[in-house]
């Protein structure tokens, strides 16, 4: 994360409108890799099914969706200021990767840095505050969120674990 | 009032959602015909419009005169049921059977409905004007590729008005939890032409970092081209991980779900390979230099950190 700031300065952030489509783009990225990897997670642990030698530690599902998740603040907190000019589509993205810290927050032990995914969870909400200054709907997300109902819609469908609150 | 609204609507929604052919609208000098609009795509482009924030003290002058966004979205379904004559004022017969007419200026209206829908947060209005648009657009024939030859305006018009839709459905499939309606296996439309009098748009914006102006290319299709590639595995991971089946699928035999997670995690990060590769690309150009790529930056350290786990 220090890195990415460093970088972040070092670059100057003052690209044009393609840094929109470029802020979309990664957001969804690290949507779709939650959207894929987290099911496995709770379908595993519900079925108490360990996968074989071939899935080392980087691969398992919880590691892949928290470094997403974990991606996705990075580029919010290094664009935040740009986030008022983004469309109603971003709001997805922020909210997946809200639920997912909070799950794995939930699920860590006191060896993980629990303070450092609280403050990523609070960016979040933070975000879906500028975003909801034109988008009604990040404005409903955000209030959600404190509430501390995490919740997503695709998740019921498949009848995943579904919603996760407080 | 209307300048304002068409500044909001190309800087914050159509450098992202292309849905309309701009060269058909654009008298230079960041201005367009307003005349030149269907009714119902014009109220629908202000109904998205009015709901972002001014950005300069001018703009929020006049914010205050600009009507609410409800009264744009109804009077964009008002001017879907009115007949499409010319002149339209003439003749100007309201139907109710001409909501659900297919045209491409009704589609296009219902697309950006459901978007400005979907950012309200009216879940099933956004759903249901997507897949009235998607239907319609299947009447239309957008899915199928245009044939060689056939005119390149109405070629670009299809073509984007048909992949803005696939995109959005996916989004909404997402946002909504529904299942996403177009499947890219029905598809054979061609993507939007990136060639520099389809792309060329010059953007103006002032650095935060010292309030200096300056130009870049907006990249706006051929960015818009990589999200149809990113949207058409999120229909793979939808279909894999999210339908109402896939629970039952996933564990009824584990292994093989666990080699299909790898097989799209793979192509997950071979795309986040190609957006790094195409982000300079994009920025090669030698009329106006981009002032920074962060897209290099920030790619390739999700893309490190995505290998590394």
């Amino acid at each position: 994360m220090v890195q990415k700031v460093a970088l972040h300065q070092q670059g100057g952030m003052v690209s044009g409108r393609n840094l929109e489509r470029t802020l979309t783009v990664l957001q969804w990225l690290s949507a779709i890799t939650i959207l894929l990897h987290r099911p496995f997670h709770f379908y595993w642990r519900e079925n108490a099914w360990c996968p074989t030698q071939q899935t080392s530690l980087e691969n398992m599902p919880v590691q892949i969706c928290l470094a997403a998740a974990q991606d996705l603040c990075a580029v919010l907190s290094a664009y935040v200021e740009d986030l008022s000019r983004l469309p109603c589509d971003v709001i997805f993205p922020i909210v997946l990767a809200a639920a997912t810290l909070w799950q794995c927050r939930k699920e860590f032990d006191a060896g993980h840095n629990r303070a450092e995914v609280k403050s990523q969870i609070d960016l979040c909400v933070k975000c879906l505050a500028i975003v909801g200054k034109n988008w009604k709907n990040a404005g409903d997300c955000r209030r959600r969120l404190i509430r501390g109902e995490y919740t997503c819609g695709i998740f019921k469908s498949s009848r995943q674990v579904l919603t996760c609150t407080k | 009032m209307s300048q304002r609204l068409f500044s909001a609507y190309f800087s914050n929604i159509h450098s992202i959602w292309p849905i309309l052919y701009t060269p058909m609208y654009d008298c230079g000098n960041n201005n367009l015909q307003s005349d030149a609009f269907a009714p119902a795509v014009l109220y629908a482009v202000y109904a998205i419009a009015a709901c972002v924030e001014p950005t300069d003290d001018r703009s929020s002058a006049t914010k205050d005169k600009t009507p609410p966004p409800t009264v744009f979205f109804e009077a964009a379904l008002l001017a879907l049921q009115k007949k499409q004559s010319d002149p339209p004022h003439l003749s100007a017969v309201f139907h109710p059977l001409n909501f659900i007419r297919p045209t491409i200026e009704s589609c296009q209206t219902l697309v950006i409905l459901a978007l400005q829908q979907h950012g309200l947060g009216e879940a099933s209005n956004a759903a249901m004007l997507c897949n009235t648009a998607a239907g319609m657009a299947i009447e239309l024939r957008l899915n199928e590729a245009r044939p060689t030859g056939a005119d390149h305006v109405t070629t670009q018009i299809a073509s984007r008005l048909w992949w803005n839709l696939y995109v959005l459905d996916k989004v909404l499939a997402c946002g909504l939890g529904r299942p996403f309606s177009l499947r890219a296996e029905d598809v054979t439309a061609q993507y939007p032409s990136e060639a520099e009098a389809d792309e060329f748009q010059l953007l103006q914006f002032r650095r935060k970092s010292d309030g200096e102006v300056a130009r870049t290319k907006s990249y706006c299709i051929s960015g818009f081209n990589l999200t149809i590639g990113i949207c058409a595995i999120l229909e793979d991971v939808l279909r894999a991980t999210c339908s109402v089946t896939s629970k039952q699928r996933i564990c009824e035999n584990f292994e093989a779900a666990e080699v299909l997670r790898m097989s799209l995690w793979s192509r997950l990060q071979s795309c986040n390979e190609d957006l790094s590769r195409s982000a300079v690309g994009l920025r090669t150009n030698g009329h106006f230099r981009p002032v920074v790529s962060p897209v290099a930056i920030i790619n390739s350290m999700v893309c490190e950190t995505s290998l590394c786990g």
